[in-house]
């Protein structure tokens, strides 16, 4: 046996050692975990429309325990308390029209919130949210009713719980992926609880298309039912591009929506009775209530 | 946050690791170039010479290699899908070639012709041993045999 000295192998001849790049490896595996990601969210998305229209009212109830303390701030002072009932009256009467069947008719709640923002919200448990800045934009009880109708709206078609569920879905899975406290679930948390639970294009026209229908029950005109869209898109800075971007229509595209719905349906347009002195009245207190416009929100 | 935290750290390990892979490559492959004359093998008992044996002794070698960030996030993410761990492989054999460096340098040291019977332990420091709950995962790698000196 004879020592034959031989020099080692060069770097790239090294066999122990994989030759592919590192970061080749990197995005593969990265690109397969996003995969698998969007496959397990789409499943568990597909599985929340799928249990939502299934759901025992009463499980939904339950679910809506989670607001009781914003629902409880909203209730609390007596004027934002007659606010709701008055608008509590409107809303029965939405529900009356769409409803002819009382043994069929849920049991929706209203609810006034002092709070400068423009906004109205679907919550689960059949509540309606309505935020005293939407009521101090207000001229008209046709505009109104169409607002309380769109929310009426979701709540029929479930499209909070659909919200809620895809939260929940994008809360889970970010905690399983990141631990608890990070961001990603900080934000999917934060959305759960400041109810900023965004609809899709989609439902949002299907929930107009809800309020002009009752609009124009009540009324029989569409009168007012585009106003409330018109003074947001005149507000709205962002530029109309943008909105294909975002889950929510840009409101001028609303508009055209609506006025296209309009049209088609050939409804007449009439004009608007103005707010009723009692609402208005609430409104006005409930302000002073509240002077400095903070919001109870976090 | 902890994600940008995470990205940050991933960036790093990505270009230390792979400057100190490098540098660490070429430094191997000069010395083992230059250890070519001192013949290291695992035979049981020194080939067939002539010469008689002056002394044998025990010599080894350890080093001990860290896992960037880098590496451990693509390991990890390997151990979702299974496969080949082909970050870590660089670093086992970068480990296991230092070792040995470092037990040829003890053996020339002491005046040795040749290592016979060579060994190879590798154990993982750190990463769920060694009293370590969470630590970053390095390896150490111990090699050892016996240099043989002949008599002139």
């Amino acid at each position: 046996m004879v020592f034959v000295p031989k020099e080692p192998p060069a770097a790239t001849e090294n066999v122990n050692v994989s030759p592919n790049h590192p970061l080749h490896e990197f995005l593969i595996l990265l690109g397969g975990l996003a995969g698998v990601l969007f496959l397990v969210w789409l499943l568990l998305g597909l599985a929340v429309d799928w249990i939502v229209p299934n759901l025992d009212p009463r499980a939904e109830s339950q679910l809506a325990t989670i607001y009781r303390p914003l629902l409880e701030v909203g209730d609390a002072s007596p004027t934002t308390q007659t606010g709701s009932r008055a608008l509590q009256i409107e809303l029965d009467q939405l529900l009356a029209l769409q409803f002819p069947d009382k043994a069929k008719r849920p049991a929706y709640f209203v609810h006034l919130h002092s709070d400068e923002d423009v906004n109205a919200l679907a919550l689960p448990g059949g509540h309606i949210l309505v935020l005293s800045g939407l009521l101090a934009q207000a001229e008209s009880e046709n505009e109104l009713l169409f607002v309380l109708g769109h929310e009426l709206g979701h709540l029929i078609h479930r499209d909070h719980l659909r919200g809620l569920g895809r939260s929940l879905v994008m809360y889970t899975l970010a905690n399983a992926l990141f631990g608890n406290q990070n961001f990603v679930s900080g934000m999917a948390e934060n959305s759960l609880r400041n109810l900023q639970l965004s609809f899709s294009r989609g439902q949002e026209s299907a929930a107009d298309q809800l309020g002009l229908a009752l609009l124009v029950k009540k009324y029989g005109h569409a009168g007012g039912a585009t106003v409330f869209f018109e003074r947001l898109a005149k507000q709205e800075k962002s530029p109309r591009f943008l909105s294909y971007l975002t889950t929510h229509p840009h409101p001028q595209e609303r508009v055209e929506q609506l006025q296209a719905l309009i049209q088609a349906q050939a409804y007449a347009i009439k004009p608007t009775q103005p707010l009723s002195k009692a609402l208005k009245a609430n409104l006005a207190a409930s302000q002073e209530h509240n002077p400095d416009g903070q919001s109870e929100k976090d | 946050m902890e994600l940008l935290i995470l990205a940050i750290m991933v960036t790093i390990g990505y270009f230390a690791g792979s400057h100190a892979e490098k540098t660490h490559y070429a430094s191997i492959i000069e010395r083992e170039k230059a250890f070519t004359k001192l013949p290291t093998t695992n035979l049981k008992h020194p080939p067939q010479d002539p010469r008689e044996v002056e002394w044998a002794q025990l010599v080894n070698g350890n080093a001990v290699m860290a896992v960037d960030y880098f590496k451990l996030f693509v390991a990890s993410l390997r151990n979702m899908f299974g496969g080949r761990m082909s970050a870590y492989e660089s670093v086992i054999d970068r480990a296991r070639r230092e070792a040995t460096l470092r037990m040829q340098e003890m053996a020339r040291k002491q005046g040795a012709d040749m290592i016979i019977n060579l060994r190879i332990e590798t154990a993982s420091i750190g990463g769920g041993t060694a009293g370590q709950k969470n630590g970053l995962p390095s390896i150490e790698a111990m090699v050892y045999g016996t240099a043989v000196r002949y008599r002139r």
